[in-house]
């Protein structure tokens, strides 16, 4: 098997930053390196206080990549994300300032507080990769990763992302509380905020780019394409269900699969990568039937992975 | 947790009582009564955590020998040495609970069974004997353990283990033992009943016929015959047994046969496979008319009778072919003695039988007169309150008008033989409960019946069940489903095992080894055998072994690594994970490197090429050589 480019250094980072700063962190920081490598966005789900935004720091800091921040209230307009034009006096002509969302790294916090007129200019933001103001178009940076944040328990004075628009985020998952004993170490040692602002980087953006496009080129066989699409048919059958996975989810689990791939080393996808990110890439798709939307949708999902049987011959 | 002591205290409450129950029958009632005392206060000695002393317990046991010593005389042998056995074994169980009154407890359970079968064998018998078999071989592990440390506790799971191997020690030998009980000969009759004097059961049906010798007739449910045939017409369920046709003492009897041309039956003929019970008269019963029985040994009587040469003293099959015919043509009697009269015959029936002597010319205008007086009477079937005394037949025509068949069937005949028509009496059964389940009739002794023949000129004899002209005559409703299970279980018993003869089918063998002996054959055909034989065996195990191995290389390949893997890390394959998945988890260097060739061909949608095969092959090899 050929060396995969730059998959160690990838590694290394995922490494370097669970063991020395983010401890306990390892699941959520290598599903938010993984949307990175194949241009998706993720959503983190919990409650405030479990280092969302340091972990987004960190992974900016250690990626060597820029960063911005979008703390979201319901008076956010758009372009308080997009930037905005601005007269100078001195030249005589409009200057454009742009917005947070050109970074590399864009931390939206609580956006599900922002009302959804900001959303979907976000969520256009991110889809399309580029941002037209005043009939100007501007290109976002390379790499773009979103991160975006939202209070499951808040529902007060929110605006809850509808199935639709989370049908953008590539992988939404949660955060936890960290193990007893890192939790431990992390209450004697306190806030680490000010260290990792100056967490060296860790590789250079060429890196990160080539990674990219070795992730792109991770082979995807016919057994695996059937697994999926089992998977897909599956969710789309199922008595709970109303509406399973659509076709960008399918892509979408197609993708993170590959980069998991790419993680392990391996310039090909197996069953068992797939496996390894529907839990991350498929609940928030899935809209339950009015009557079963209390069910637990890991579970169903666990039930249907069971079913279907890993192709290994 | 569990703790042995009780558990074996429970089984050997259930050896006791598996020993006790079929014997419990036949029990002197104080061995009877004793017994499930003697159990219930072990059962209340083991709660309380105590046990009666030898010292109590040894002259119990001298005194109660003694008393039940005393019954003892050569005819009451087995009785008295039963109730000896189930009295030792109540003892045994009050005693402490140490190996030795266990094993002795759980010899005494056995003769106990034994000592049932010498009364009775029934299909239960096996069922007690497989239980038995079962629970003893199961306690005697548990015993094991109670030896080495009375106070032994098994945590669940071990106790499991330890009850499934113990448990199938019986259950591997069963196989042996149904070969043995199927091979080795048998008796057909309970050996104490043999001993004893012959069969103790009897029919209903009896060779003589005398109303108002009771006033009344208790019914009797046992089984008189099964017989496999297809379902016939309700009111044609007449089974004939017996024709009565003289007089002795005022009772209806059968007398040989004075030279009746033997009858001829024409029509469509009914097969009948019969298996009677045990009976006290050797009259073979069938569907009526019986035509001809076959497969017993019989002789036939000319009116319908069939007797078999030995005493149905034990169970027997016999095939029975019967018109269900209304009439026996016959063309010539004796007249006069179808005619002879009883001794003594009341004055008003002799008015009666000239009342109707002078009703017609012909038997058929008096049979429609005698008929008419019969319905005129109004008279009820009854089994109980019958009418007895010095004259119970004029009494039952004309005061009490109630009866059974015996009393409609005589008053006919002989109010018949008064009009000077020739009759007879024909004792059999009437009806019968199909089995849907097994295809079978099953009659009872409460179904015991007599009708009537009447002789008319040019027609023969007629069929006439004068009991049917009675008010409100009931049946008894047909027994539930469970029942007819249960009566089908013991039939099929006693046509596989009891009725099985060894002699017949060790002459089939021979049969069938002597035509072979006499098959000609061409002089080629036992090189050709040779030849095509092996060839035949290779190409079976060739075809099985295809369907066995999977389709492809890879697959084949795939499934050795699993069984290889199965073998290095037991119980730690579940089977639904994924190869990287496994290699991670096992950090099994050889698979490790098997993944590492077979996975990138798999996933990349390519056959292995033939330096991959090899290259597994050898990590393969390596594998099964490399002993964790």
């Amino acid at each position: 098997m050929q060396k995969l480019a730059k998959v160690d250094e990838m590694n290394a980072v995922l490494e370097e930053l669970s063991s020395q700063h983010l401890k306990g962190k390892v699941r959520a920081l290598r599903l938010s390196l993984m949307s990175l490598l194949t241009g998706g966005h993720i959503l983190l789900e919990d409650i405030p206080g479990l280092g969302k935004t340091t972990m987004a720091l960190a992974f900016a800091s250690a990626l060597g990549l820029s960063f911005g921040r979008v703390q979201c209230t319901s008076d956010l307009l758009p372009s308080d994300i997009t930037g905005l034009s601005v007269f100078d006096r001195t030249e005589g002509r409009f200057n454009f300032i742009k917005g947070p969302i050109f970074n590399n790294i864009v931390l939206i916090d609580e956006i599900n507080r922002a009302m959804p007129k900001t959303q979907s200019a976000l969520l256009e933001a991110m889809e399309e990769r580029r941002v037209t103001v005043e009939g100007v178009t501007y290109r976002l940076p390379e790499p773009f990763l979103v991160l975006a944040t939202q209070n499951p328990v808040e529902q007060v004075g929110t605006y809850p992302l509808p199935e639709s628009q989370m049908d953008r985020f590539l992988i939404r998952t949660g955060i936890g509380y960290p193990p007893e004993e890192i939790e431990k170490g992390i209450l004697r040692q306190g806030s680490i905020r000010d260290e990792i602002m100056h967490i060296p980087a860790l590789v250079r953006i060429d890196d990160l780019v080539t990674a990219i496009a070795s992730v792109k080129a991770v082979y995807v066989g016919e057994k695996v394409t059937d697994y999926v699409y089992a998977i897909i048919r599956a969710t789309r059958n199922h008595p709970l269900i109303q509406a399973g996975l659509s076709t960008r989810g399918g892509i979408g689990l197609v993708d993170a699969a590959k980069a998991a791939a790419f993680l392990h080393g391996r310039d090909f996808v197996a069953p068992e990568d797939v496996r390894d990110v529907v839990h991350a890439v498929c609940p928030h798709r899935l809209i339950f039937r009015p009557e079963h939307e209390g069910v637990d949708k890991e579970h169903v999902l666990n039930a249907i992975l069971k079913e279907i049987p890993l192709p290994l011959t | 947790m569990v703790r042995i002591d009780l558990l074996l205290s429970g089984l050997t409450a259930c050896i006791a009582l598996i020993g006790y129950l079929p014997l419990q029958g036949y029990l002197d009632p104080f061995a009877r009564f004793f017994f499930p005392a003697a159990l219930s206060l072990a059962v209340y000695l083991q709660v309380k955590g105590r046990a009666l002393p030898p010292r109590v317990l040894t002259p119990a046991s001298i005194l109660l020998f003694f008393y039940l010593a005393a019954q003892f005389s050569l005819s009451q042998l087995v009785p008295v040495a039963s109730d000896l056995l189930v009295v030792f074994l109540g003892v045994r169980l009050l005693g402490e609970r140490v190996g030795r009154n266990y094993l002795q407890a759980f010899a005494l359970s056995l003769f106990c069974l034994a000592a049932s079968s010498l009364y009775e064998i029934s299909a239960i018998f096996l069922v007690y004997l497989f239980s038995l078999l079962l629970l003893v071989a199961v306690a005697l592990v548990l015993l094991t353990f109670h030896v080495q440390d009375p106070t032994a506790v098994l945590p669940g799971r071990e106790a499991k283990k330890v009850l499934t191997v113990a448990a199938l020690i019986p259950v591997a030998s069963l196989p042996l033992l149904l070969f043995l009980f199927f091979f080795l000969p048998r008796t057909q009759y309970p050996i104490w009943n043999f001993l004893n004097a012959p069969a103790g059961k009897k029919t209903g049906l009896s060779d003589t016929v005398q109303p108002g010798s009771a006033p009344a007739v208790s019914e009797v449910k046992g089984v008189v015959l099964r017989a496999i045939t297809p379902k016939v017409p309700e009111q044609k369920l007449y089974w004939r047994a017996v024709v009565l046709n003289a007089f002795k003492n005022d009772a209806w009897v059968r007398e040989p046969v004075p030279g009746d041309a033997p009858s001829v039956m024409r029509g469509a003929a009914v097969l009948q496979e019969i298996y009677p019970e045990r009976s006290a008269t050797p009259y073979l019963p069938a569907l009526n008319v019986t035509r001809s029985i076959s497969s017993l040994r019989n002789d036939s009587a000319g009116d319908g009778v069939f007797v078999s040469r030995r005493p149905l003293d034990k169970k027997v099959r016999y095939l029975a072919e019967s018109v269900l015919a209304e009439n026996v043509p016959t063309k010539r009697i004796d007249r006069d003695f179808y005619l002879r009269l009883p001794e003594r015959v009341s004055d008003r029936m002799r008015a009666e039988g000239r009342a109707l002597s002078r009703a017609g010319r012909d038997s058929d205008q008096k049979m429609a007169a005698l008929e008419a007086f019969f319905r005129g009477q109004r008279l009820t079937y009854a089994n109980t309150g019958l009418p007895v005394g010095g004259d119970p037949l004029d009494s039952f025509l004309f005061d009490k008008k109630r009866g059974n068949c015996e009393y409609f069937a005589s008053c006919y005949a002989i109010l018949l033989r008064l009009a000077g028509v020739p009759s007879r009496l024909v004792g059999g059964y009437r009806g019968g409960t199909y089995n849907d389940v097994g295809g079978y009739y099953l009659v009872t002794e409460d179904m015991a019946h007599v009708w009537v023949e009447a002789y008319t000129d040019g027609v023969g004899w007629r069929t006439v069940d004068p009991s049917a002209w009675a008010l409100g005559s009931v049946r008894s409703k047909p027994p539930g489903t469970l029942a007819m299970y249960l009566d089908m279980t013991g039939f099929y018993w006693d046509k596989a095992v009891v009725t099985y003869d060894l002699d017949k089918q060790l002459s089939l063998v021979r049969n069938a080894g002597n035509k072979a002996r006499d098959l000609r054959l061409p002089p080629w055909f036992g090189t050709a055998m040779l030849l095509a034989l092996p060839g035949l065996a290779a190409l079976l195990l060739l075809v099985f072994w295809r369907k066995q191995r999977p389709p492809t290389v890879e697959a084949r390949l795939l499934r050795r690594m699993l069984r290889l893997l199965a073998k290095r890390h037991p119980g730690e394959i579940k089977g639904d994970e994924g190869l990287f998945e496994l290699s991670a988890r096992l950090n099994d260097r050889h698979l490790t490197r098997f993944v590492t060739v077979y996975g990138p061909a798999l996933y990349h949608d390519r056959p292995l090429t033939r330096a991959e095969v090899a290259q597994l092959e050898e990590i393969l090899r390596a594998a099964a050589q490399d002993r964790p």
